[in-house]
């Protein structure tokens, strides 16, 4: 029983300190000694369509995506910088009626668009901890290619507009200058593709980032 | 220094297989499909009877050169007759495309029907026959010309209510039916009805009161 007890509350210690235990050495980004650090990260999107995107065009996850950022603090725990995000979203329709001018057909349809993003963009962090809640948003051009392809017929679409990207995420700083990103972004683009107007999307981030 | 190494390579890597490419299943290249076409501004309405061919013309490119032959097929036929019928068009005459009349039969509009069996992608060439036979009912009417396969069926409605100088027929619909009738498979016969059923399905405007 005593044995037991020990053993509970030994678990329970180890519990504890792997709760509370912070990096030993990693530094928060902007922290108070270093206000006007540049940060660098390179990262994984995925990016699950919205609205008329997915009901008209393409509903499958988009699984492949990356992308990268540079910061810089300017003020208190506020940086600047820019973004530069690819996407790609594909899906093969079992059947599906087209209309293509004159023309209309039904069959098995491949449909892809691939988006790449470059943002102006502004964050903030709210706190200076070895976890850091930070809020942004981004605003910039985006430039869309899409392909729809029935039977031996591919179409090719390719056009631009303006994109806002307001983005909720954690910055986990996992050792000196170092840290670990997760973060989730949603996509308002204004340009039309085949179908839908204003395509959207959600991303879910996550990457490598290294400050100095 | 390691660290913006190790950053700089995956950013490299993140590039490089970050250009998305297209990979088509082969069941969108190759797959059984419906395609239909409509002349713009055509008030099928306008129509009311309709002339058909007896057989199918036959289609084989292997070669190169397109060789033309015919063979009854009363399913397929029926099954164009069917729909024709069920939409208000009255047919008024069967045509053997082998011995075709000299000059047209009084009908508003003409139905041939086509397979192209050939292992060549093939395209409808653009050297109509004088009013019947095989594809081409001339080039006067906007057409889109698309690949066929092989095994690809092909409905044309050509206008006969409205002669035009010269040995040209235009033409008003096409249904083709994309690898229906494809040597190696057995249903051949009943995908092709279906197909034939899809292209008028999806024309609704092929109707006349």
């Amino acid at each position: 029983m005593t044995r037991a007890l020990s053993r509970a509350a030994t678990f329970v210690a180890l519990a504890a300190s792997l709760l509370a235990a912070r990096p030993a050495r990693a530094e928060a980004y902007l922290d108070d000694w270093h206000p006007y650090e540049t940060y660098w990260a390179v990262g994984w999107s995925a990016a699950v369509p919205m609205t008329s995107l997915r009901s008209n065009f393409i509903s499958n996850t988009g699984w492949l995506g990356g992308g990268f950022d540079i910061r810089i603090g300017v003020v208190g725990r506020l940086a600047v910088g820019v973004n530069g995000t690819w996407n790609w979203f594909d899906q093969t329709i079992s059947s599906l009626t087209v209309q293509q001018g004159q023309l209309t057909f039904t069959g098995p349809v491949y449909r892809s668009l691939g988006a790449f993003t470059a943002l102006a963009t502004v964050h903030y962090y709210f706190t200076q901890s070895a976890v850091q809640p930070f809020v942004g948003v981004g605003l910039g051009g985006v430039w869309f290619s899409t392909l729809q392809q029935t039977v031996n017929r591919p179409q090719n679409t390719s056009t631009s507009g303006l994109a806002v990207a307001p983005e909720v995420g954690f910055l986990f700083n996992v050792a000196q200058r170092l840290g670990l990103y997760l973060s989730g972004r949603y996509q308002f683009n204004m340009t039309t593709i085949p179908g839908v107007k204003n395509p959207q999307w959600a991303c879910g981030q996550a990457g490598l980032a290294y400050y100095f | 220094m390691a660290v913006s190494r190790t950053l700089g390579w995956v950013a490299v890597a993140l590039v490089a297989s970050g250009c998305g490419n297209d990979f088509v299943p082969s069941v969108v290249n190759t797959g059984t499909a419906v395609l239909t076409y409509q002349a713009p501004g055509t008030d099928f309405g306008s129509f009311s009877t309709y002339a058909i061919v007896t057989q199918m013309a036959v289609i084989d490119d292997t070669t190169g050169v397109p060789v033309y032959t015919f063979q009854p097929a009363p399913e397929i036929i029926g099954a164009v007759e069917r729909n024709m019928n069920s939409r208000g068009f009255v047919l008024v005459a069967r045509i053997d495309p082998e011995n075709p009349p000299v000059v047209p039969v009084d009908a508003d509009l003409a139905i041939n029907v086509s397979v192209f069996t050939g292992t060549d992608y093939a395209f409808v060439p653009c050297d109509y026959w004088s009013w019947w036979g095989v594809p081409g009912y001339g080039c006067d009417k906007p057409w889109e010309w698309v690949a066929y396969r092989v095994g690809t069926l092909l409905v044309e409605m050509g206008d006969l209510a409205h002669p035009q100088p010269g040995p040209v027929i235009p033409r008003l619909w096409a249904g083709a039916g994309y690898s229906v009738l494809t040597p190696e498979n057995a249903r051949n016969v009943q995908i092709a009805v279906g197909a034939i059923d899809q292209a008028f399905l999806q024309s609704p405007y092929l109707v006349t009161p």
